[in-house]
């Protein structure tokens, strides 16, 4: 215990000492020396006196150690240096324009990849929102209790909270609402969105031109709208006086008022919105689906406004405890609104190019010690003219900063040109990417990224090839340069690690691979292909009561009909196409009898179909039947349920002529089921709602409606017909989205398909570094090696003796990288279980045919050098030097 | 020269030194004491030797360094006294408050 002061004191002066320059260490570190001991004496004669137990102060003393070393190392280096430095690694830089490009294109790739994954993190998970004060908005949600469902909040709740709630500076909201646009070519139906007056402000949008709503405006619904610039410069042509320039809006004339800057991004929910028109408090009831954000008073979190939020959920019942109709308020930062799976994907591509850097980083460090054994003459005759190790390893850390700085400033070009056409690429599903965005401070991580890896990975060879052996190079001047067998062992070990990364990303590629094709080929319990879905949206005003609605779609039926014949084999007329409908949350319970736990407070999927739904989607009727033309106006509310909803209802699935009750937020209301479905899963084959859907009959208060046709022979040979039989109804009617219901299908699993493709192109970049890794080793060596081979092929040894020997240098060096990378990839194997569908983390198939793809290829690339080698002349090797 | 160095070199006119007596002697730290040392010694302001090894090897620990002023760090020193003392004399003529004057540094050599 006594020693231990200053046995510590000594090992940090041990540690120190490096970075005091060479020619001063040695007294430097006999003079620290030197006084610890004599204190540490001194203080021990002293303690012993006293009976103490240790003397203190030698560790504290010990520390100023490092600021003078520091001075002494500062001293040495100068700007001047620094200069010297730089200009000496750019010389002899360019004395090698190869090497220098393959180093800089493999870091720019590695870097690269890394920033713009980074850079969707970024604008995904970590800084989501371009607004002032960002980390102090939340949305705002109205979450059903004792679930993990929440739903958009209604009117009375969001006027509530404005009026209760103490955790919020403001709170604004905005809805969507769909406006037929006439008057400016044919007639188009846009998403605009209705937005509560001080919203603009709220985000910090000041107009390019003109101002945003007015508080007289907001209260009186006045016919007013902001556009976009994007709005602005492509339907009006960016005329000048666009501000007082009327549109028709579903037939109103509205008057623009502004047009919000061009920098303004269009961000969830705003992806599509082009026009915003006043809110006003009281139509925030009828609006469609409104979002509520707020943003938190200074030092007020997120958890505490929902814990106020429960304190008034609470208040609001009779018993303090919620029922199936409180709604409880939410408060949820952006961040957390990213899905839990989409947040796996994205840490697991990051995960993936992180692989591809640090397989790229230890192709670099091989070319960089390459390049070193190849220059340990210069360096020792750099050596003995008197340059110390510090200023040699100064000077080649220089050199690889220099190449990193460069590879880090062409990998964020790089990242910019990926995350383009990321965005350009991007599902249609997958609105959230085009908010990616590289901004300047990923110039700053890519520069990070860089010059980490320069440092780390230039280190290792910077410090070999700093360190020469001068009087062996300096006594044969042939000599060109032998590595050292650290060196070689060195070399060995980063192509090691290469194949073990790349064998981890190819095992993530293919079981990735293999779920999205389970995906892609599962049986979703309805036909999707060959049906074409046309979107309309009747105009409220022109269509404002059930009746019209009904009659248009009469005639739409008849009309198509008539048109197509027996062309076309089924039709029918739906709210929405799959996937889209709704969700439904109800305590349900039998005709008299008690609440279905096991239905209760759990999403039930639930769209809206005329007769001929079921046979043009080919959904397997179990029991019952379709609906039939007057259903719709039926009192007693004809449902049909999926099987799976009747077996948890009931315990059958035969259930047609059963009633149940269902109760939200109002009375129970009672319906019947007439037909039983065979589950169809018309979210997707990914399962969000666990087989529970009612099918209830085309709603005709709701003016969206889809047509569906299914054609065997090209659908979408049906599109002009279906148009032209529309506006015979009505000109003014505006024409929506038109697909193919197997598009929109497949559309599901962009996700799964995007993820895969991204991970499987930085299982391919790997792949192939690491085989140019293993393939510059072998060549290298087999270069080596030249004079021994020759001199066994002149010995006798055949040709056919020499390629199994040179290419069993590379496979031994293959088969440890394999078996570490699937050891590796086993472990790691359970962190992308989530992203998986029917295939398990250990896949036996997957994991043989990666191991015999990595060793079909390796055993290619190392033949090439092996097969070169055998096929060297005799007499040239021996005299090869 | 700057007042930490001014204040080792002062120190160490007292007699020769060791390191950390100068320390201890100036009450500044190793981070300061040490590189004003060695900006001294390069200047040939001091001088500096390793002691009689036989005295450490009979302590039984390695030898010390230790520091002696050199004439010309004698020179050195004594111009900056008087150049403080000049200093001081012309806050004095410029009625500066004494209570708010630096004043002279002790002079007298501290025990080693």
């Amino acid at each position: 215990m006594r020693r231990l002061q200053l046995l510590s004191a000594l090992a940090l002066i041990n540690g120190v000492r490096w970075i005091v320059p060479r020619r001063l260490r040695a007294r430097w570190i006999a003079e620290w020396r030197g006084e610890l001991w004599y204190l540490w004496k001194a203080r021990s004669s002293q303690t012993a006196a006293t009976n103490d137990h240790a003397p203190s102060g030698v560790f504290s003393r010990s520390l100023s150690s490092i600021p003078h070393a520091t001075a002494l190392a500062r001293q040495e280096w100068t700007p001047d240096m620094l200069v010297q430095d730089i200009w000496y690694a750019v010389r002899r830089l360019s004395g090698n324009p190869g090497f220098v490009l393959i180093a800089v294109l493999t870091i720019a790739i590695g870097v690269g990849a890394n920033t713009a994954i980074f850079s969707v993190i970024n604008s995904t998970l970590i800084n989501p929102l371009p607004y002032p004060d960002a980390n102090r908005i939340v949305y705002l949600w109205s979450l059903i209790p004792a679930s993990d469902f929440m739903v958009t909040p209604g009117g009375e709740d969001v006027r509530a909270w404005r009026e209760q709630m103490t955790s919020f500076e403001e709170m604004e909201v905005w809805a969507t609402k769909h406006v037929t646009l006439t008057g400016e070519g044919e007639p188009v139906d846009l998403a605009a969105a209705l937005a509560s007056q001080r919203l603009f402000a709220f985000l910090g949008l000041q107009p390019s031109h003109g101002r945003g709503f007015s508080v007289e405006e907001a209260r009186d619904d006045a016919r007013v709208v902001v556009i976009s610039d994007g709005f602005w410069r492509r339907r009006l042509g960016g005329i000048a006086d666009v501000l007082g320039y009327q549109l028709l809006l579903s037939g109103e004339p509205h008057e623009i008022i502004g047009v919000l800057p061009r920098s303004y991004v269009a961000h969830a929910p705003f992806f599509d919105t082009e026009i915003f028109l006043p809110l006003t408090d009281d139509k925030i009831d009828e609006a469609e689906s409104p979002v509520a954000v707020g943003r938190l008073k200074r030092g007020i979190t997120a958890q505490a406004a929902n814990a106020e939020f429960e304190a008034l959920a609470a208040g609001s019942t009779a018993d303090g405890e919620p029922d199936a109709a409180t709604r409880v308020g939410h408060a949820m930062r952006p961040q957390e609104m990213v899905g839990d799976n989409f947040r796996t994907s994205l840490f697991t591509l990051q995960a993936a190019v992180g692989f591809v850097l640090l397989i790229a980083c230890a192709n670099v460090a091989n070319l960089l010690l390459a390049r070193g054994t190849a220059q340990q003459r210069e360096m020792a005759v750099r050596a003995a003219m008197g340059a110390g190790r510090g200023r040699l390893l100064r000077q080649l850390l220089a050199e690889n900063l220099l190449l990193a700085i460069a590879g880090g400033l062409l990998g964020y070009g790089l990242a910019r040109l990926g995350v383009t056409v990321l965005i350009a690429l991007r599902p249609e599903s997958m609105q959230n990417l085009e908010t990616i965005r590289v901004d300047p401070s990923m110039l700053w991580f890519a520069l990070g990224v860089s010059v980490l890896t320069g440092i780390v990975f230039g280190l290792l060879p910077a410090m070999q090839g700093s360190r020469p052996d001068v009087l062996d190079q300096l006594k044969d001047a042939t000599r060109s340069g032998t590595p050292s067998s650290r060196r070689v062992s060195v070399r060995n070990m980063f192509v090691v690690a290469e194949v073990a990364l790349s064998i981890v990303l190819l095992v993530g590629a293919g079981l990735l691979l293999s779920s999205l094709g389970r995906l892609l080929t599962s049986d979703i319990g309805f036909d999707p292909h060959n049906v074409l879905a046309m979107s309309l949206d009747l105009p409220k005003d022109r269509y404002p009561e059930a009746a019209g609605r009904m009659e248009f779609r009469r005639q739409l039926e008849e009309g198509v009909a008539l048109a197509a014949g027996d062309r076309i084999e089924s039709m029918a007329v739906a709210s929405y196409p799959p996937p889209r409908g709704g969700v439904w949350f109800s305590t349900f319970a039998p005709e008299g009898g008690d609440p279905t736990p096991s239905l209760e407070k759990v999403p039930i999927f639930t769209t809206w179909g005329s007769p001929g739904y079921i046979e043009t989607l080919r959904i397997s009727l179990v029991h019952g039947r379709d609906f039939v033309p007057g259903d719709e106006e039926d009192e007693s509310n004809p449902v049909i349920v999926s099987a799976e909803w009747a077996r948890r209802m009931w315990g059958d699935e035969r259930v047609a002529g059963r009633r149940f009750s269902a109760q939200g937020r109002g009375a129970p209301t009672l319906f019947s089921v007439v037909g039983v479905i065979d589950d169809p899963r018309l979210t997707g084959p990914v399962e969000r709602y666990n087989d529970l859907l009612v099918l209830q009959p085309q709603d005709t208060a709701d003016a969206a409606l889809s047509i569906l046709v299914r054609a065997e022979e090209n659908p979408l040979a049906f599109v002009e017909t279906l148009k032209q039989q529309v506006w015979a109804i009505d000109p003014d009617v505006p024409i929506g989205d038109v697909a193919l219901v197997e598009d929109l299908m497949a559309g599901t699993l962009a996700p799964q398909r995007f993820n895969a493709i991204l991970v499987t192109l930085a299982a391919g970049v790997a792949l192939s570094l690491a085989l140019i890794g293993l393939y510059g080793v072998l060549s290298y060596s087999v270069g080596q090696r030249t004079r021994e081979i020759g001199i066994r092929m002149a010995l006798g040894a055949e040709r056919s003796h020499i390629v199994p020997m040179v290419a069993w240098q590379g496979m031994r060096l293959v088969l440890i990288g394999v078996f570490v990378g699937i050891v590796s990839a086993l472990a790691l194997g359970r962190l992308i279980e989530s992203l998986l569908y029917e295939v398990g983390a250990f896949d036996s198939l997957t994991y043989a045919s990666v191991v015999a793809v990595f060793a079909f290829v390796s055993t290619l690339a190392c033949l090439v050098p092996a097969t070169r080698a055998a096929r060297s002349d005799p007499m040239l090797a021996l005299q090869s030097e | 020269m700057g007042p930490a160095t001014l204040e080792v070199l002062q120190a160490i006119a007292g007699g020769r030194l060791y390191g950390f007596d100068i320390m201890d002697a100036t009450e500044l730290p190793g981070g300061t004491v040490y590189p004003a040392l060695a900006a001294l010694e390069r200047d040939a302001l001091v001088d500096s030797d390793w002691e009689d090894p036989e005295v450490a090897r009979g302590e039984k620990r390695p030898p010390r360094r230790y520091y002696v002023i050199t004439a010309r760090g004698q020179g050195a020193l004594r111009s900056e006294i008087e150049r403080l003392h000049r200093l001081a004399g012309l806050a004095d003529d410029s009625g500066i408050d004494g209570a708010n004057t630096t004043s002279t540094p002790e002079m007298s050599p501290r025990k080693a």
